[in-house]
């Protein structure tokens, strides 16, 4: 298993290269005011301040154009103020705040940096343990067939439900392909072009062909219609036809990758590689599924110790995990030579130990969980919780 | 990879296909294949939809003729003078749950008492004072006595007037608030695990030849990653499929233990040590239930099963799970009560060096939905068959 995992890895981070090759241009990103940075990836484009600083929405503005962040809120994630003389542009707002000032908003929603982000481009802000501030971000357009979705193999083509799309190495799109502009008045004509595929009758029994609809036009970027041998239509991206896989049995399952079928190789539809991991990083299955292990496979959990703010002494304080916490949890010691690698960083703890820490928050593993695969160390309302291989919270935590 | 090729009728009984009637083609429906050597036999699957502690209530509470137990909140109130009430709960407007960590914190050096139960010492528990209890003989006495595995103890009789019942789990928490029929713990529990599928637990009895009388079965423990299915009354039905929790190719469950099948009542015959999947209240644990025994009663259209598992709870276990629920709005108990109750009542699995015991004896009331349960493609390795030291 975790050999195949290492191959379809590096097969993952291959196709991620290819795929943002020059050949594959960047999705169109909207103009911007001068205050703010649009930072363009395969996948998705995202909202940055001039100094590459993450910018992030709020779920409790739920008012379009009324920020609900002030005082303490506000200090923790400054607004993107805007000039005083800022004028709206296309989808971009400026907002008056109720305290002082005037801010930019996108689509309605005031825009926020995060002061605990470390370096241009993280984004520690987008938590589990506090999921209601999320990335300014877009992914690329999609037909309603299809989108993109964030996953522990990186952000990838899914159908509507969720379940990865694949290309197959041997399959050829011939003749031409017309995009239909969105706004054409009415369906045109559409010039498309052949699947020469060796997937065949049996070869279809597991893979699907990611059919498009007899009426369906194509409008977003680098996505076209193509037809099959027996008439069907199928969808195109970036001129390789798309397939789910009957191995896979949920969303963003990528069994299908790298499997030889019809004289090819099978690609999972890699959009954008996963962040790096420091190479002493594991991963263990559990009962609340994939978590984040050190090397002896022993799940780690970060500490949110903001959220303890209600809980005045004894276990972990405010400050961090002080002596009874430690009786219970152990600080992920980083060696005296390691490196941060992206989200990943070190921080010096309240014992001026040299602790790892992801997105800020400083990891530990609990002395109770014995085994590989075991969670006991979820506590107190996910002040301590498990770092999901996946990102977000784990299912019944008591959070989202 | 789950077989859904009907069994031979011959396994059944005529009287019992004569009373089933339709709801034989149910019982059909639920069986698989089991063995590859042994194409006769097949497999019966069931999804556990409740797991309780067992708790026996008389109606007029006479097991509890000392009350119900204090809680964490109460111990720390009397212990203040009106002017700390008024100054720790905001002059008495803080809410309950957010008094709770402040009462949780009662410690002499601000200590969670939830996670450090022997920082306070609270007034001994009330524990159960009662006679039956629900459970299984585990320690092979019939008095309890002290023995090289197991520590002196009250037996109980069984409710169904069974001798020599061990079940000191229930004489810990059985006057505890949260755990009773009136409490929120076990509720909770249940409620959760049903919505969101965690820590569901599937049972396979593999190795069936007669589904009512058969003298050799195995009884394999799973955790589901599948869901149920709800009907309209929003229980959950039977025979849906549920698929086996994989790490890679081996299942992250399936301890097994022998049993047979006694006029529709699945027992077991050898005791052994199972893990179960364990979640509830926002924690999770891998159960470790030693000397395992199981009694099921299958109805007899085969849709369901009931009954009791029974077994030694690790006390670390047991406290781990007690002592984070500290946290919870469900957390009205004294933590050091509870903690020193189950040590001075632990039962089992006597450490040779303290000459104390380390396990509990325990039972749970178990109700099930017949279901299919799905390993991979390809069968997984054969499970050991546990057996108790």
């Amino acid at each position: 298993m975790a050999g195949k995992m290492g191959h379809t890895l590096q097969t993952l981070t291959a196709i991620a290269l290819l795929v943002s090759g020059a050949a594959l241009a960047a999705p169109p990103t909207p103009a911007a005011p001068a205050e703010v940075k649009l930072h363009a990836t395969p996948a998705r484009w995202i909202l940055t301040d001039l100094k590459g600083m993450t910018l992030y929405t709020f779920d409790r503005d739920v008012t379009p154009g009324v920020s609900s962040c002030f005082k303490a809120c506000a200090e923790k994630w400054p607004p993107l103020m805007a000039p005083a003389d800022a004028k709206p542009m296309g989808e971009w707002t400026v907002i008056k705040r109720a305290d002082e000032g005037f801010q930019w908003a996108y689509r309605d929603k005031p825009l926020y940096r995060f002061v605990r982000d470390a370096f241009a481009g993280s984004q520690f802000g987008e938590r589990p343990e506090n999921d209601l501030w999320h990335v300014a971000a877009e992914a690329i357009p999609t037909p309603a067939d299809a989108k993109v979705m964030q996953t522990a193999h990186g952000h990838i083509l899914t159908d509507f439900d969720g379940m990865s799309l694949y290309t197959l190495s041997s399959d050829k799109v011939v003749g031409s392909t017309v995009r239909v502009a969105s706004n054409a008045a009415a369906m045109p004509a559409m010039a498309m072009g052949e699947i020469k595929s060796n997937c065949g009758r049996e070869c279809l029994v597991n893979w699907h062909p990611l059919e498009a609809s007899w009426m369906t036009v194509s409008t977003a970027p680098d996505w076209s219609i193509a037809l099959r041998d027996d008439k069907t239509r199928q969808w195109v991206y970036k001129g390789k036809p798309l397939y789910t896989y009957s191995g896979d049995s949920k969303p963003a399952d990528v069994e299908g990758d790298g499997l030889a079928v019809a004289r090819g190789e099978v690609s999972v539809a890699l959009l954008e590689a996963p962040p790096a991991w420091p190479n002493w990083v594991t991963f263990a299955s559990t009962d609340g599924g994939e978590v984040v292990a050190d090397p002896e496979r022993r799940t780690l959990y970060q500490f949110d110790a903001e959220q303890n703010v209600n809980r005045p002494s004894g276990g972990a304080s405010e400050r961090g995990c002080n002596q009874y916490c430690l009786d219970f949890y152990v600080p992920v010691i980083a060696k005296a030579d390691a490196k941060p690698v992206g989200d990943w960083t070190l921080i010096t703890n309240i014992h001026g130990q040299k602790q790892w820490a992801y997105k800020g928050l400083p990891l530990f593993t609990y002395k109770k969980d014995a085994r590989a695969g075991e969670i006991t160390g979820t506590k107190n309302y996910r002040v301590f919780f498990p770092l999901m291989r996946m990102g977000g919270a784990m299912q019944g935590t008591g959070g989202s | 990879m789950v077989s859904l090729s009907p069994i031979p009728s011959s396994i059944f009984r005529p009287s019992l296909r004569a009373a089933a009637g339709a709801g034989l083609v149910a019982v059909l429906a639920a069986l698989t294949p089991a063995k590859a050597g042994d194409p006769t036999s097949k497999t019966l699957g069931f999804a556990v939809t409740t797991f309780n502690t067992a708790m026996y209530e008389s109606r007029f509470m006479d097991e509890c003729p000392q009350g119900i137990n204090a809680t964490n909140d109460e111990f720390w109130w009397r212990g203040l003078s009106k002017e700390e009430r008024g100054r720790l709960t905001n002059n008495g407007d803080m809410t309950q749950i957010a008094r709770q960590h402040i009462a949780n914190h009662r410690g002499p050096n601000g200590e969670d008492i939830c996670q450090v139960p022997t920082a306070v010492k609270d007034p001994p528990l009330y524990t159960v004072r009662g006679k039956l209890a629900y459970g299984m003989k585990l320690d092979g006495t019939d008095d309890g006595k002290d023995t090289p595995k197991s520590c002196k103890h009250e037996k109980f009789t069984g409710v169904d007037g069974t001798p020599a019942i061990d079940n000191q789990l229930y004489r810990v928490l059985g006057c505890v608030y949260g755990w009773r029929s009136i409490g929120h713990i076990e509720t909770a529990a249940n409620g959760h695990r049903q919505t969101n599928g965690l820590g569901m637990i599937l049972i396979e009895v593999s190795g069936v030849d007669d589904a009512r009388n058969d003298d050799d079965v195995t009884i394999s423990f799973y955790r589901s990653v599948d869901t149920f299915t709800f009907g309209a009354s929003a229980s959950p039905l039977p025979y849906s499929t549920y698929r086996i929790d994989y790490d890679g190719e081996k299942p992250r469950y399936g301890d097994s233990i022998k049993g047979k099948i006694v006029d529709g009542v699945l027992k077991t015959t050898v005791p052994g040590d199972v893990k179960l999947p364990f979640y509830a209240n926002q924690s999770f644990q891998t159960m470790q239930l030693m000397d395992t025994q199981i009694e099921l009663k299958i109805n007899a259209d085969g849709s369901a099963a009931d009954g009791v598992i029974g077994g030694y709870y690790s006390t670390q276990q047991l406290w781990e799970y007690i002592g984070e629920q500290g946290w919870q709005p469900t957390g009205l108990y004294t933590c050091p009560g509870i903690y020193a109750a189950i040590q001075k009542l632990a039962d089992g699995h006597k450490d040779p060096k303290t000459g104390e015991c380390t396990s509990i004896s325990s039972a749970f009331k178990i109700k099930t939905v017949a279901g299919f349960i799905k390993h991979r493609d390809g069968g997984d390795k054969p499970n050991k068959i546990a057996q108790a030291q």
